[in-house]
């Protein structure tokens, strides 16, 4: 595996699982990236999204309870693994870190 | 809150797509996503959202893994199997040459022979509209039965103004030329072309399979016109830019002056159409060969081609009865008609014209395929894969006794009979793909062996994805044929019995299926052999057979015949003065050739009066002498009025009702001088002056002075000296003809070419037949060795001999190969009895030739097994035993 790098999608994706903490699943993930971002994400990219860090071991899933709003079907809800959190605070503290050697004087010109 | 089922289709097709794995969660999104779009847009929109949210959905998260898990099983499965067959192909070496050569025989000779009865099937397929094409051909009754695949010259115009169905009609003449080229200073020669013709645009539209690559079809209604083909106008004034050629001057026979107006591509396609120059038709109108060609209705000439395109299928009713109106048409204008036979116009369609060999094709075209020849080619190349196919069949059914423990193994472990049928189905498919790949390089050379039934062209077209489908259709069916069976066999033993390593492992594997498959190898074999013989016996007896004269040491040639007699005195006097040339003479025919002339005489006698068609020889002074022709009443000596005196044959006499020969002399008959004028001076005995298919019919001779052929005897060393020492002469006399000696008993041998032609391809399919068989067969004795070493040791140990041993061994295949010879006698009987009804005179075959056949394929088949018999016979008891 490719370590443990996040794309942006994917940082999101990780960051809404964590906010949603427990409810978690696919169809509120994409529902809170809606809200949060602003985007139209659609259902399968959010889909394709999990599963991929499912995979690379940046999330844990366990199957929910039964309930009737989903036709009888369980549904997949998904949780922040230790190498998430690692990934997630990784990806923040380069990014922090980045941000704050930028000199004020670089945004001077803006003003 | 009540839930909303979403449409049912899509969600079928989610299903079918989806992994079992993630289904559920996959599914219950979808049907939450879906509950939501119901209350915000209507179910309407919901539906069609919802087709898009699954179509959406076809990603590689959802798809069945299990896809992809399948196909790597089978790879895996296959790989396996590859490499286990690969090495038990290696283990078993000789049994993987003899499979893969006989197969790879057997596939080459079957692949050939396709390629040749397809080419000759192929013919006229292109041409559109060729199901409504027809030729009408003339037919002779009466005196003279025959046919002619010409027409009298003005046919062709009278079917066009007075047959209304006609869509388009072609009327040609076949010709051939010398053609010169007319450049700004000088004439180019470019030497003698045979395949010319004088064409209206019609032919273009019967015949329709050109491609105009300049000028049009029109301009041949004009006179001094001609269109070319491109390869043809390339020929003459080497060049492909097309409207150079336009307008150059072509002169044909030195004199006839014609413009090129037009360059044509002929498709590539077979086609016995393989004209090359199209002159226009009007030019015989309006030049010297008006007198040529134009002759009236009671000259019929092969040269005259008549083609009609119908209007539709159907009218070919209306065209018979047309044809018969023509008929008494043409009579009225015959004025030469004295009612001796009558000429009939018939229609042939032009799928027939390939294969009609009574009719012909055209003069310059290579005489048409014979398609009983075909059909027998046909299935013996059948009958040589099959014997390839039961050869792989019986020895992998032998080896199967060696693969036992391996299915036992395989089976104790679980492996289902389906994967036990595909891992020797691989190994089957293995030998079938090489020996296909073999097989093509093997049939690339074979071609030679075929080449007297071939034109000289043919070969195997790489190009054509016909022949790779062929191929491959080949290769799949022979492996499922070979490989199934015993796959089948294999993958069907019990495995308690398979590992049981004491129990006699011959009750394994189809024992009577390999039987009877040897036994019908052999049959086939054994027939080969007595069709190969019987056929060549009636042949040599055809050649050997005293035909009534001599023929050997004399060479002919003919003298043009439209050349002044002059020219011949000349070229006779060059004769006297070889002192090679022992005797010549010179005649208006051979005593036995082709072409024949019949005539009608009336017999009369006191109480009857009968009308008999005879054949006619004109012949000069000495010609009995020179071909040692007996007399048996009457003499030669040229009879004062040679006008009206004749020599017949015994057959003759018989015709006229007279018992004796010698009562015959003097006796008067009707031939072309009213009664009582004609008479009966000399009565040769009868001598075959026809292949031995007819019998010998009437024959007469007149004495004339004149004749084209001219005989000469010399002993063969001497031949090319004469022949060196009459060209010079030849040529001065005859620029335009080339000078041709031929051989009496060639021309005596062309009679029988097809049954030499069968008589080739028999022996070569006997051959290969046998060299399959017998491989087989050494295959299957080796097997047999291996299982009974240990029974030979035994019986060494208790003192039998060598004898005994090989006695034992080969008492197995002896057994068949005997009940394959008494099969075959009476099939042969049979083919034998429809053979000779084929000729009026023939051999009877004698019985000995019955017993040579039986023991050719015994002897061939001990050779074959012989080696090894004798070898494990030999072998020391210890090897075999000590492991005991």
């Amino acid at each position: 595996m490719k370590g443990t790098n996040l794309g942006e999608f994917e940082e999101l994706v990780l960051l809404t699982v964590g906010i949603l903490y427990d409810d978690a699943y696919s169809v509120a993930i994409q529902k809170e990236l809606n809200k949060q971002t602003g985007r139209k994400v659609t259902l399968s990219s959010v889909h394709a999204a999990v599963y991929r860090l499912e995979e690379k071991g940046l999330l844990n899933s366990r199957m929910g309870e039964m309930t009737s709003e989903r036709g009888g079907k369980r549904k997949r809800i998904f949780t922040i693994s230790q190498s998430g959190k690692v990934a997630l605070d990784k990806a923040n503290d380069i990014r922090n870190r980045l941000r704050d050697q930028i000199p004020t004087i670089a945004f001077d010109h803006l003003s | 809150m009540s839930y909303q089922d979403p449409p049912k289709l899509p969600l079928k097709l989610f299903r079918w797509f989806c992994t079992e794995e993630r289904l559920e969660e996959l599914e219950g999104d979808l049907f939450e996503v879906y509950q939501e779009l119901v209350e915000v847009k209507g179910s309407t929109v919901a539906g069609i959202l919802y087709w898009w949210l699954v179509i959406r959905s076809f990603r590689s998260y959802a798809l069945k893994s299990t896809n992809r898990n399948k196909s790597l099983k089978i790879m895996t499965h296959f790989k396996h199997n590859f490499t286990v067959a690969w090495r038990n192909l290696l283990k078993h070496k000789t049994t993987t040459a003899i499979n893969l050569l006989g197969l790879s025989i057997g596939i080459a000779t079957f692949l050939r022979i396709i390629t040749i009865v397809s080419y000759e099937l192929s013919f006229h397929k292109h041409i559109p509209n060729a199901d409504r094409v027809y030729r009408i051909y003339t037919s002779f009754s009466g005196a003279f039965n025959g046919t002619n695949s010409g027409v009298a010259t003005p046919l062709g115009t009278y079917v066009e103004e007075h047959f209304k169905n006609l869509e388009a009609i072609a009327y040609f003449k076949t010709w051939s030329s010398k053609v010169k080229l007319q450049n700004e200073q000088n004439i180019k020669e470019i030497g003698k072309e045979f395949k010319l013709t004088f064409a209206t645009p019609g032919y273009f539209d019967v015949i329709n399979q050109y491609q105009w690559l300049a000028g049009n079809k029109e301009s041949l209604n004009q006179p001094h016109t001609v269109v070319l083909t491109d390869e043809q106008a390339y020929k003459y004034f080497g060049t492909k830019i097309w409207s150079d050629i336009l307008n150059k001057e072509l002169i044909y026979t030195d004199s006839l002056r014609v413009d090129v107006t037009g360059i044509v591509k002929q498709s590539e396609a077979n086609s016995n159409f393989n004209f090359t120059d199209f002159i226009s038709y009007p030019t015989i109108e309006a030049t010297w060969l008006k007198d040529k060609f134009n002759q009236g209705w009671q000259s019929t000439s092969s040269a005259s081609q008549v083609f009609l395109l119908l209007n539709k299928k159907e009218d070919i009713t209306q065209l018979n009865n047309f044809l018969l109106e023509v008929d008494k048409h043409a009579k009225s204008f015959d004025e030469e008609d004295d009612g001796s036979w009558i000429t009939s116009y018939k229609a042939q369609p032009l799928s027939e014209l390939h294969f009609d060999t009574s009719i012909g094709t055209f003069n310059s075209e290579r005489s048409p395929a014979h398609r009983k020849t075909l059909i027998i080619l046909g299935i013996v190349g059948f009958v040589i894969l099959l014997i390839a196919i039961f050869n792989f069949i019986n020895l992998e059914t032998a080896q199967s006794t060696m693969k036992s423990k391996e299915v036992g193994v395989r089976k104790v472990l679980g492996s289902a009979k389906s994967l036990l049928l595909g891992r020797f189905l691989t190994e089957s498919g293995i030998i079938t793909i090489a020996s296909t790949f073999l097989a093509i390089p093997i049939a690339h050379f074979g071609l030679k062996y075929f080449s007297d039934f071939l034109p000289p062209n043919l070969a195997v077209d790489y190009a054509n994805p016909v022949f790779w489908i062929s191929l491959i259709v080949i290769t799949v069916v022979v492996s499922i044929l070979a490989g199934f069976y015993p796959s089948w066999v294999i993958a069907s033993f019990k495995p308690i019995n398979a590992l049981k390593s004491n129990i006699s492992n011959q009750k394994l594997g189809g024992v009577f299926v390999r039987k009877t498959l040897i036994l019908l190898q052999f049959l086939f074999s054994q027939l080969l052999i007595f069709v190969t013989l019987i056929i060549s016996w009636q042949i040599s007896y055809m050649l050997d057979k005293e035909l009534g004269f001599t023929n050997e040491g004399i060479m002919t040639m003919s003298t043009p015949y439209y050349e002044d007699v002059a020219k011949q005195k000349i070229l006779l006097n060059k004769l006297d003065e070889i002192p090679e040339v022992k005797e010549y003479i010179v005649q208006g025919e051979l005593p036995a050739e082709f072409g024949m002339m019949t005539t009608t005489i009336n017999f009369k006698t006191d109480t009857s009066e009968s009308a008999q068609s005879v054949h006619m020889k004109n012949i000069q002074k000495g010609y009995f002498e020179f071909y040692d022709m007996d007399f048996v009443a009457g003499n030669q000596l040229i009879p004062n009025d040679t006008l009206s005196h004749y020599i017949v044959n015994e057959s003759f006499v018989k015709k006229m009702g007279i018992k004796d020969p010698a009562d015959a002399i003097g006796k008067a008959f009707d031939f072309d001088r009213g009664p009582n004028n004609d008479f009966v001076v000399g009565v040769i005995k009868d001598y075959h002056f026809q292949s031995l298919h007819h019998q010998i019919e009437p024959m007469m001779f007149s004495f004339e002075d004149d004749g084209e052929i001219i005989s000469f005897k010399a002993s063969k060393e001497d031949i090319q000296t004469v022949i060196d020492k009459i060209t010079p002469t030849w040529n001065e006399l005859y620029p335009d003809e080339p000078l041709e000696v031929k051989f009496m008993d060639d021309l005596i041998r062309r009679f029988y070419e097809t049954e030499r032609q069968t008589s080739k391809l028999t022996s070569i399919a006997t051959v290969v037949a046998i060299l399959i068989s017998c491989l087989g067969l050494f295959g299957l004795i080796s097997f047999t060795i291996v299982r009974k070493t240990k029974e030979i040791g035994i019986r060494k140990v208790l003192g039998a001999n060598t004898f005994q041993l090989s006695t034992i061994l080969t008492k197995e295949f002896l057994i068949l190969i005997g009940m394959a010879f008494f099969i075959s006698l009476p099939i042969t009987f049979f083919f034998n009895q429809k053979f000779e009804e084929s000729f009026a005179y023939n051999a009877p075959i004698a019985w000995w030739l019955y017993v040579l056949g039986g023991l050719v394929s015994i002897t061939i088949a001990l050779i074959s097994i012989g080696l090894k018999i004798i070898k494990a016979s030999k072998s020391n008891p210890v090897n075999s035993l000590r492991y005991e």
